[in-house]
């Protein structure tokens, strides 16, 4: 063989081969970015989807330029329905859940002013444990390259190849995510792991995040430590931005506290304090007090003590039928029912926080903490065996 | 511009290998103004504000050059002498500022003389290669060895992208005569085959073995420098790990310099040969970094007096000269450690051998490959400083690797322990779970790539009868070997499908280590 032959044939070879591993990646489409080829037991299960959020969240949104988004961290994807019915005007809004799962507070703020100023988004829905009333925001990427679909990573690449494999494999298992970007974390996995197990490792997290010891004595709210006065214009930089943005491009913008286990309450109450929460939503709703129109910017509260907000931990529910995965994150039903509260007007599961209900609300969910805490005692008793599982790290496994 | 992205392998090398082909039929001076142009493209890709500093070092360093070559010829050695410490103060002043103002700055804060805050200075890319170049070709005009003087040939001789960025670090003498030659502007399918061939097997090192290396080694070079101290097993994983991320990363950037260079019908010179197989730190540093060895010795160690001294004057200049090496490569004191540590283990190699040579024993069996092996390890407690972030990692993973942590072998391999694990467990060592590497799989890669490293013939060896690099005369084992190539079918399919891998694995941005000196 010429030498010139071997060169361009080997330049061919390459090509082709190139170009069919991108052309078999851009139909199976692991992390269902092209959605050009959908078919039942080929590739309509997507696997990898949930593994490559960042690669492709942005960028679908970018392409598909939905009108109703929902914003978050991991319980806002796993929990927050983007189908809900009053959420999407009965089916008359596109939308999609671009929550991203370890989203900070920055990536949050980043990709929502991207998503207003390069989408016509109409409807916006932040969700939060509080941490949006933080101040600092890091510079954010450039929205060109917020928005920019990675070809390279998508099509030309061993890991997209091995993901397109592995899609083609998996499709009798149930999916991960829906086509909106709701992520069904491990609630279709029964035996991924035992309810003790799952505790074990909440109380991991918690002793990495809030505290090593929970004091165990009962902690009495300090009325002189809520604050209610209106939060200085020079604090709370990025969120005021925010809501601007939303007020100008007259988009609807609905912050969500996250509806919180009545468990992780009681933790988040003894570890940090009474008041924490508290202040917390108050920055938020003083904040958009000031900045946003009121009937385009709302804040809503999910973190009362209810039933839907107690399951237990280790009573036996299958995990596909519980409404907790653990007591971080909620499932889709509790979602729907914080959608059916926010958009369809129904009563009987959060509240809507303002200027001028705050103060009540502190007192009427302090009340409700307090008969619930007397009519559940197995909070009390669940609370403890936490508590002690916090204390006591679990050896390491040999 | 990386070689190993898309846009240089899918448009700028096919563009500019057709433009220098196209117009080298019309003049080859426009064809080397292209290709000059071309390299000015690629290394703007980076940062386009660096070009004027790139221009401004050429044009300041050519006429200065030219002057000091006609002081030479018009026997004036006194004044080209003072022209050439202008020219090497003004360059190193260039390099200083770059490279070791913050460094130095640094330092001397350390020491405890406060000042203000530090400026923010970024390292203009490929400085420290293309200063060097430059003060080769001063030193080579003042000595009347550079002999052609057209600047768009200089220009392409300092530009040209191939070696710009990280090596090989080229002589005047030998790039010159080939952009003047007639038969570089012809267009030659031996030259692209080769070249593709190079460029391939270097793209499948960086892509598939230097970045999966990396993988393992970061995670474990960054957990000792956050403060955890790393077992037996994952300071020498660690340390291994990054043994054949830097082989891989260098051997594959330069194969595709070389490889890249070739299809141009340019030859460079060897720059990387299988140092791994050295049987002593002299043959190690005849095996890497060739080109950075040769300017050492030529400009460094041997203006310090070289050999012409006596045993101990060489020994210092021996020293000296490595850690201005290690300095080169980093304006970190861990680099000149590992520079000084080089220069040490230079020393004992260099007493061992004249301990030999009046002791006339002769070579016991087996001690080529035990001189190796303690070669080798020399090698990976070498980089270990030169890879850690500080001098603190680097003691806690060295420490790792001599036991100070304990002993932890993976869970998995308590079976096969037998009746021993009683014994071991007596020893201090223990059955658990490590933090870094973990599987066993990532151990059987590290032990094949040692025996690839010691075994496997070399790009060179395997292209050795269509010369793919200079100044290969003194190494003896270039010869050809198989398998040697040749443009058959077998080849074919076995580069187009690694090719193939190697492209599909650019799946992140990921710089070569040589970038960043």
């Amino acid at each position: 063989m010429s030498t010139k032959t071997f060169s361009l044939a080997c330049t061919a070879a390459i090509l082709l081969l190139v170009g069919a591993v991108a052309l078999f990646n851009g139909i199976v489409d692991p992390y269902w970015y092209f959605r050009a080829v959908e078919i039942v037991g080929f590739n309509q299960v997507k696997p990898h989807a949930a593994s490559n959020e960042r690669l492709v969240k942005p960028a679908l949104v970018s392409k598909l330029g939905p009108d109703a988004i929902i914003l978050g961290n991991s319980v806002a994807e796993i929990g927050l329905p983007p189908t809900h019915r009053g959420f999407t005007n009965d089916g008359k809004l596109n939308s999609y859940n671009l929550a991203l799962p370890g989203a900070s507070w920055n990536e949050v703020y980043c990709l929502a002013m991207h998503v207003m100023r390069r989408t016509a988004v109409k409807r916006l829905v932040i969700g939060t444990a509080g941490e949006i009333a933080g101040d600092r925001v890091e510079a954010c990427p450039p929205d060109s390259s917020l928005g920019r679909a990675d070809y390279g990573k998508l099509l030309f690449s061993r890991s997209a190849f091995a993901a397109s494999r592995e899609t083609l494999r998996q499709q009798s298992q149930p999916a991960p995510m829906t086509r909106e970007g709701l992520w069904h974390f491990h609630r279709y996995d029964d035996d991924l792991i035992t309810d003790a197990e799952l505790t074990s490792v909440v109380a991991g997290l918690i002793r990495r995040d809030l505290c090593q010891v929970v004091p165990s004595r009962e902690t009495q709210l300090d009325w002189a430590r809520v604050q209610t006065s209106a939060v200085p214009a020079h604090e709370g930089t990025s969120l005021r931005a925010l809501i601007r943005l939303a007020r100008a491009k007259q988009i609807e913008l609905v912050f969500v506290f996250y509806p919180t286990h009545v468990l992780m309450s009681e933790v988040h109450r003894a570890c940090q304090s009474a008041e924490a929460k508290w202040n917390a939503l108050w920055r938020v709703v003083s904040i958009a007090d000031q900045e946003g129109e009121p009937l385009r910017t709302q804040v809503w509260d999910f973190s009362g003590y209810v039933q839907l907000n107690a399951e237990r931990l280790r009573d036996g529910t299958p995990r596909s039928k519980r409404q907790w995965q653990e007591m971080v994150h909620f499932n889709e039903p509790l979602g729907r029912a914080a959608f059916d509260a926010i958009y369809l007007g129904y009563s009987n599961y959060g509240d809507r926080v303002s200027v001028g209900n705050f103060a009540d609300l502190v007192a009427r969910r302090e009340n409700e903490r307090t008969r619930f805490l007397h009519d559940n005692p197995w909070v009390r008793e669940e609370f403890d065996v936490l508590a002690r599982q916090i204390a006591t790290p679990a050896p390491k496994k040999p | 511009m990386l070689f190993n992205s898309f846009p240089f392998i899918f448009v700028f090398l096919p563009i500019a290998l057709v433009g220098f082909f196209a117009l080298a039929r019309i003049s080859h001076r426009l064809a080397a103004g292209w290709l000059t142009a071309a390299s000015l493209v690629f290394y703007g890709w980076w940062d386009p504000d660096y070009i004027a500093l790139l221009l401004a070092s050429i044009v300041f360093n050519y006429l200065l050059g030219m002057r000091i070559a006609r002081m030479h010829e018009a026997g004036r050695q006194k004044r080209g002498r003072q022209l050439l410490a202008l020219a090497v103060i003004a360059n190193l002043a260039l390099l200083g500022y770059f490279k070791y103002a913050i460094f130095f700055l640094t330092s001397v804060q350390k020491l405890g003389l406060a000042f203000g805050p530090l400026p923010e200075i970024v390292l203009p890319l490929g400085i420290s290669f293309f200063t060097i170049t430059q003060l080769a070709f001063l030193v080579d005009a003042h000595r009347g060895q550079a002999r052609e003087y057209n600047f768009t040939h200089y220009m392409l001789f300092v530009t040209y992208f191939p070696h710009l960025i990280a090596g090989p670090i080229l002589h005047h003498k030998e790039m010159m005569p080939q952009f003047d030659q007639h038969a570089t502007y012809r267009l030659n399918w031996d030259n692209i085959a080769v070249g593709l061939t190079m460029f391939i097997l270097g793209l499948f090192k960086k892509t598939v073995i230097a970045d999966d290396m990396a993988g393992f080694a970061t995670p474990a070079f960054s957990a000792a420098a956050a403060g955890t101290p790393l077992t037996l097993l994952e300071a020498w994983g660690a340390a291994l790990a990054y043994t054949f991320q830097i082989y891989f990363d260098f051997s594959g950037y330069t194969d595709m310099a070389l490889g890249a260079s070739r299809m141009f019908g340019i030859v460079l010179p060897l720059n990387f040969c299988s140092p791994y197989k050295a049987s002593s730190i002299i043959e190690f540093w005849r095996r890497w970094h060739i080109t950075l060895s040769r300017f050492l010795r030529d400009y460094v160690y041997i203006a310090l007096g070289g050999n012409r001294t006596s045993s101990a004057g060489r020994y210092r200049n021996l020293l000296l000269t490595m850690l201005i090496g290690g300095l080169w490569h980093g304006a970190e004191w861990t680099f000149v450690f590992w520079g000084g540590l080089h220069g040490v283990y230079l020393i004992v190699n260099h007493g061992w051998r004249l301990l030999r040579s009046r002791l006339a024993t002769a070579v016991l069996p087996g001690e080529r490959a035990l001189a190796t092996l303690v070669t080798f390890v020399a090698v990976v407690i070498g980089w270990v400083f030169f890879r850690a972030t500080d001098f603190t990692s680097a003691v806690t993973i060295v420490a790792g690797m001599a036991g100070q942590h304990g002993v932890v072998l993976p869970v998995q391999w308590q079976p096969f322990a037998g009746g021993v694990d009683g014994w071991l467990a007596g020893q201090g060592v223990q059955f658990g779970a490590l933090a870094h590497f973990d599987r066993v799989a990532q151990f059987k890669w590290l032990l094949f790539l040692l025996v690839f490293c010691w075994v496997a013939p070399n790009t060179q060896q395997i292209l050795a009868a269509y010369h793919p690099a200079l100044l290969t005369r003194g190494y003896g084992d270039l010869g050809t070997t198989r398998p040697a190539w040749r443009p058959n079918a077998a080849w074919l399919v076995g580069l187009a499908s690694i090719a193939a891998v190697a492209v599909l694995s650019i799946e992140r941005y990921s710089e070569f280590i040589y970038f960043r000196f």
